[in-house]
């Protein structure tokens, strides 16, 4: 009895404890998105363009040359492609107090990559070690050239007033992106329509749709450090939906959605089914609580190979996890075939191996 | 026609003669154009023969000068003291680097040396030192770009003249004093300036800013620049040498009015969502630092629609303390710092 009653202050004594730890954990997520940039305008923004009468030979700060025609719209020094992407090793530029997120590192693939992911191998084209490096992400102008192998976004929808027009490349430029992709937008703004960077408007990483509607956007908490050092204590929380959807970006803010009006096919219920058996793995919808999936709590046992998203991101609950398209994927581009957080090849069920597709389909390693 | 109908006519027509006198009246008063014209004893600024005992009158290093002067520009506007309004003649230049942010008038002041490695320094334009580059910006395609085509392989930037920036370039004269003639006596346009042969309208603070530089206030004086589209504004006058940074260059704009700006616009109005049209009053004709820091130009009387952003809302025409010919330090402006409300960031609200 004495042992039961000691084994019962024991179980109470965890539970108190995992409580506060739950508690202290969610407090300590981003409370609100506050990506607004802050720091000196001259790090970015150049008034004439012009410095001792001549085109100015390089970025003042970092001495980077201007490698394209300037001035830029907005007075900018140099393109989104030129502020955030480096040659050294580093995935945060800080100049001043103003950090700037890299997501393109041009001498090899960064041993802290942010939470989009890197540029690095899809920048290589051609032959890598598993194929080719147009696998390994999104092409987009100024870092790739087209895709040696899509000739279209996979899972795209066609366009409600032109079959033939919409989402075939980023890596085109604004001028021929008419035919191609968004309102005349390619590159990194075919996905970050609108970047507004001195803004806290709770965007989402300046995710906008392009249809003019300003309430077609993704929310979420941004982690400051765009997840360089992720952790339980400090990640991005992302906005999910109880799906699966056959509604649009408007009404569910997630950030599968947005992946969704390109790769729609990937999303939409009417393509996936509504429910098990799944066409094809489906996105925003909840992280079953039961079977193999219970075994899984994000919140207590977080995993940057298998983040999830969260109905409310304010207020994330194991009851309200979903799983979404960044749940495998890193939306820049990764170390991997198909952006995948993880090698799909070691992905071997009955192995005894953990991690990847087995973070959540906890039964079949 | 009844008397008492006659009555009510005249009454009627009263009307309609006092608001357009009250308009031609306000239109005066926000530009007076001219300055006020110099008045004090002739041997203070001409010697008739440039010989008094036989002595030549004007520095030695100086041949005699034009319009029976004793000095040229620079000798008559510079102090060997601290006051930039010493003997309420305006100050350009202290021989003894007294001047700086606080002390000093609306236009700036050049430094005690001037670099004549090129004619753009970095905190001043450089004047009277024979150089001969273009200037910033100078696109003679444009159509002000064109102007300075003065002898440049003599004399390079003059303050007046086709090699200059005050007179009436259209006279044709790199004479700086024949190319300013009558503004002294007889003033027509604001600081004797001129696009095209028509005087740049606005109205000169009698102190010339030296009160509210030292120390802003809502009671000191401020100039009134002009910023009507098509001009002759104030900017105008800038673009005629840096027509690349004006509207007269396609690559501004894109071509066009709107933003998305390559080069930060001037003469174009102040968008209607920003804080100092919003909050016209309280963020800026109330902020006496405003008229110091990013003082705006305007179409007509002073009021958020007519508010324009002009070249000097940043630089000060003759040289500054800082870089550029700022009127304040670019490098204090960061954004997201919240406490910063002056230059850049005295429109920018958005950015604080």
């Amino acid at each position: 009895m004495q042992k039961n009653r000691g084994n019962v202050f024991k179980m109470k004594a965890l539970s108190g404890f995992s409580a506060l730890f739950i508690t202290l954990t969610l407090l300590s997520f981003p409370s609100l998105i506050s990506a607004k940039v802050d720091g000196p305008c001259y790090i970015c923004h150049t008034m004439h363009a012009s410095q001792g009468g001549a085109k100015p030979a390089s970025w003042d700060l970092t001495g980077d040359a201007y490698d394209s025609d300037i001035p830029r719209a907005n007075l900018l020094v140099d393109d989104c492609v030129g502020c955030h992407s480096s040659d050294g090793a580093e995935t945060i530029k800080q100049i001043g107090s103003t950090k700037i997120p890299i997501v393109y590192n041009t001498s090899g693939y960064p041993t802290q990559p942010l939470a989009g992911g890197n540029f690095y191998y899809v920048s290589k084209g051609g032959t890598c070690a598993d194929g080719e490096c147009d696998e390994y992400g999104h092409n987009v102008y100024g870092i790739s050239g087209q895709d040696s192998i899509l000739t279209e976004a996979p899972g795209r929808k066609n366009c409600s007033n032109n079959s033939n027009s919409c989402h075939f490349t980023l890596a085109v430029s604004n001028q021929d992106a008419y035919e191609y992709a968004n309102k005349r937008q390619s590159g990194c703004q075919g996905c970050h329509f609108k970047v507004f960077h001195h803004k806290d408007n709770g965007i989402y990483r300046f995710l906008i749709g392009h249809d003019g509607n300003e309430d077609y956007y993704v929310t979420g908490q941004e982690e400051p450090n765009w997840e360089q050092s992720p952790s339980i204590a400090s990640h991005n929380v992302y906005k999910g939906f109880d799906g699966p959807v056959s509604i649009d970006l408007d009404q569910t803010n997630s950030i599968s959605s947005y992946c969704g009006g390109c790769h729609t096919k990937f999303h939409r219920e009417s393509y996936i089914s509504g429910s098990d058996p799944w066409l094809r793995h489906p996105t925003d919808i909840k992280l079953p609580q039961t079977g193999e999936y219970a075994a899984y709590d994000a919140l207590t046992d977080y995993s940057n190979e298998a983040p999830v998203a969260y109905t409310d991101p304010a207020n994330p609950t194991r009851a309200t996890a979903v799983v979404m398209c960044l749940s495998c994927h890193r939306p820049h581009g990764s170390d991997q075939p198909d952006m995948l957080r993880w090698d799909y090849k070691s992905m071997v069920a009955g192995n005894g191996n953990s991690g990847g597709c087995f973070t959540c389909h906890t039964n079949k390693n | 026609m009844t008397s008492f109908s006659k009555i009510k006519e005249v009454k009627n027509m009263r009307k309609p003669l006092l608001l357009t006198f009250f308009i031609l009246l306000s239109v005066a008063l926000v530009y007076g154009s001219a300055d006020a014209a110099v008045t004090g004893p002739c041997s203070n600024c001409h010697t008739m023969h440039n010989s008094q005992g036989g002595v030549q009158v004007t520095p030695s290093a100086l041949p005699t000068q034009s319009k029976l002067l004793n000095n040229n520009c620079l000798g008559c506007h510079t102090t060997d003291g601290t006051d930039p309004l010493a003997n309420n003649k305006p100050r350009v230049k202290s021989s003894s680097g007294a001047f700086n942010n606080d002390n000093s008038l609306a236009g700036g002041y050049f430094g005690q040396t001037q670099d004549a490695a090129d004619n753009h320094g970095s905190n001043q334009h450089d004047v009277g030192v024979g150089n001969t580059n273009l200037p910033a910006g100078y696109d003679a395609s444009e159509a002000l770009g064109d102007w300075y085509t003065g002898d440049t392989s003599v004399n390079g930037l003059t303050c007046a003249g086709t090699n200059g920036c005050h007179g009436d370039e259209t006279q044709g004269v790199e004479d700086d004093m024949q190319a300013i003639k009558g503004g002294h006596h007889s003033p027509s346009a604001y600081r004797m300036l001129f696009v095209n042969g028509s005087a740049v309208q606005g109205s000169g603070a009698p102190d010339f800013e030296k009160a509210l530089i030292a120390s802003p206030s809502l009671d000191d004086d401020h100039n009134q620049y002009n910023a009507t589209v098509g001009g002759p504004s104030i900017s105008e006058l800038c673009a005629k040498c840096h027509s690349d940074f004006h509207g007269e260059d396609a690559d501004v704009g894109s071509g066009t009015t709107i933003s998305p700006w390559k080069r930060h616009p001037t003469d174009v109005a102040i968008p209607t969502d920003w804080e100092i049209y919003t909050a016209f009053t309280t963020e800026w004709t109330n902020d006496p630092d405003a008229w110091k820091n990013h003082p705006l130009g305007f179409d007509g009387a002073e009021s958020a629609g007519n508010a324009r952003v002009i070249c000097v809302s940043c630089h000060r025409a003759h040289g500054a303390e800082y870089d550029d010919n700022l009127r304040w330090d670019y490098a204090t402006q960061v954004a997201g710092s919240g406490a910063t409300t002056f230059g850049c960031l005295g429109c920018h609200d958005k950015q604080r």
